[in-house]
């Protein structure tokens, strides 16, 4: 990584003209899926050890 | 040579894996320096094994110096880098990152409430010792901007890859074995533990990506270690996922000193809440500092003050509990939930591999793969797995000794760590960091911790601890009696 490392001239550059990442369908999997996912089990959680 | 024998991920496995493995030999590592916290600068360090090794510290950190100038100067060998600017500028890394370790241990900055007593002195800024690495990130800082031609000299010795990921090769073998350490707590909150990786990873993390995404206007190489640093383990997971993701170095570690600052704001104000709000569920406190406050230090600190709060308010009442039950609680919830930060690394590497650095139209190839894939992360998963199957099979004394063991093999660790945080701040210009927007990165970890995770880690505690009481200590016999007997 650090051979390609970019200068910070052009690490600026880059940033400066940087536009919006739109979140990709990956992403949006990823989010969307780990809270379901996430509320899901702790429900299950919750039930299996009794505490509701 | 091969290239992959000449790569940093490789060598970051053959460097972790053993310091590991000699770390299970008794006492191989007795000579390890452990940096204390201290007033007087002769009580700083010292041998982690002193009754085996009677060495004076400072003759315990130049063995650790010799030792890892030799073997990671032979690294730099095989790697085809300059040996004669490597070793020399080793030399200069270590001098101050240690130095910065050390001073970060110092009483008046490291000390918390809890240890003030012991060290004698009235008041200390509660940073914990891992203020040394803000100092060596600091300290790195200004070697690079002030004085770039000595930045630029020592560049050869800055493996910031190398040193992060042997650090992180390293705790999959101490956690794999510690996880098998507590049985009895282990079952008791095994459900709190799991709540806890639930929670952090696949709740925080992801709306706290969203935020940085979709609110903030982050990019994916600065949301992804922000999330982690935020949810997760503060630096362990931000440095590790960081890898995973293939972000730039530069961005994890920024990310990692807002961790560092950020979690001693909450070791300071959670504990207080909790004295205020939760001294009638001493659980839910415990098991909040383990999910909210970030660094295992600051989680751990935060525990033990809040035990002191909460035990003397029920000592108050009359209500004596048994020591340590809220602070080993805490350590539980926050093992639990670094256990899990390879795993979440080996998810997060799977997704930037194929949904997201992926070409449109394009198949994925697994020798592409391959090649973006953080392969340290291996390391760790098979020393984790292997150790914590050791731990299973052998007996409580002999998993007793190898954890000491690693405990002192845990100290290069830390060492890689601080070079880490020195490396990475000689590495970056302090105007580039402005102008990709630290302010910003601050806020968006401010709004993520007081606003989201903060509660929402006080309500997950709730529902699983409400009600629950650590045991009773059993009271002391009168004398009378023992006499009598």
């Amino acid at each position: 990584m650090s051979a390609d490392k970019p200068t910070d001239a052009t690490t600026a550059e880059e940033m400066a003209k940087q536009q919006a990442e739109p979140l990709l369908p990956a992403e949006k999997w990823l989010i969307f899926g780990s809270i379901t996912l996430g509320l899901v089990l702790l429900g299950l959680l919750l039930w299996l050890t009794g505490a509701l | 040579m091969r290239s992959w024998f000449r790569s940093e991920d490789t060598w970051a496995v053959i460097t972790g894996v053993l310091v590991v493995l000699l770390g299970l030999i008794p006492n191989a590592f007795g000579w390890v320096p452990k940096v204390n916290e201290w007033v007087d600068p002769l009580a700083s360090v010292a041998p982690v094994a002193p009754k085996v090794f009677a060495i004076p510290g400072g003759v315990s950190v130049l063995f650790l110096f010799v030792a890892l100038l030799g073997f990671l100067t032979f690294g730099a060998w095989v790697m085809g880098h300059s040996v004669k600017r490597f070793a020399i500028g080793f030399t200069v890394l270590f001098a101050v990152g240690y130095g910065c370790w050390v001073l970060g241990h110092f009483g008046y900055i490291a000390g918390t409430p809890d240890k003030l007593n012991k060290l004698g002195i009235p008041w200390g800024l509660g940073l914990t010792g891992e203020a040394g690495y803000l100092l060596a990130l600091a300290s790195g800082l200004v070697v690079g901007n002030f004085f770039p031609k000595v930045g630029e000299w020592l560049r050869e010795s800055a493996r910031t890859e190398w040193y992060i990921k042997t650090a992180i090769v390293i705790v999959g073998g101490v956690y794999g074995l510690k996880a098998t350490q507590f049985p009895e707590e282990t079952k008791q909150i095994l459900a709190r533990g799991l709540a806890a990786i639930i929670e952090a990873y696949l709740i925080y993390w992801a709306v706290v990506y969203l935020l940085a995404r979709k609110v903030f206007g982050f990019s994916r190489e600065w949301a992804a270690p922000l999330a982690s640093g935020i949810s997760i383990c503060g630096v362990s997971a931000a440095i590790t996922t960081g890898a995973a993701v293939r972000a730039r170095p530069v961005v994890p570690v920024m990310v990692s000193s807002l961790v560092v600052l950020f979690s001693v704001v909450e070791l300071v104000l959670l504990p207080l809440g909790a004295r205020l709000f939760l001294k009638d569920e001493p659980m839910v406190a415990a098991a909040w500092m383990g999910l909210a406050v970030k660094t295992d230090g600051a989680a751990i600190s935060s525990g033990a003050i809040t035990e002191s709060f909460i035990y003397s308010e029920a000592a108050k009442e009359g209500v004596n509990y048994e020591p340590k039950a809220m602070e080993t609680t805490t350590t539980t919830v926050k093992v639990f939930i670094d256990l899990f930060i390879g795993v979440w690394a080996v998810v997060l590497g799977i997704v930037w591999a194929y949904g997201i650095d992926r070409k449109p139209g394009q198949g994925v190839p697994f020798k592409d793969i391959w090649a973006r894939f953080p392969k340290f992360v291996f390391g760790y998963v098979i020393l984790f797995a292997a150790l914590f199957l050791v731990g299973l099979q052998v007996s409580k004394a002999d998993a007793k000794q190898m954890q000491t063991g690693l405990e002192y093999a845990d100290q290069f660790r830390r060492v890689f760590f601080v070079l880490t945080f020195f490396a990475i701040g000689m590495g970056a210009n302090l105007r580039r960091l402005w102008a990709e927007g630290l302010g910003k990165l601050a806020l968006v970890y401010a709004i993520s911790l007081f606003g989201f995770v903060i509660w929402f880690g006080l309500l997950v505690s709730w529902l699983f601890f409400h009600g629950v009481k650590p045991p009773e200590a059993k009271p002391k016999e009168p004398t009378a009696v023992v006499e009598g007997k």
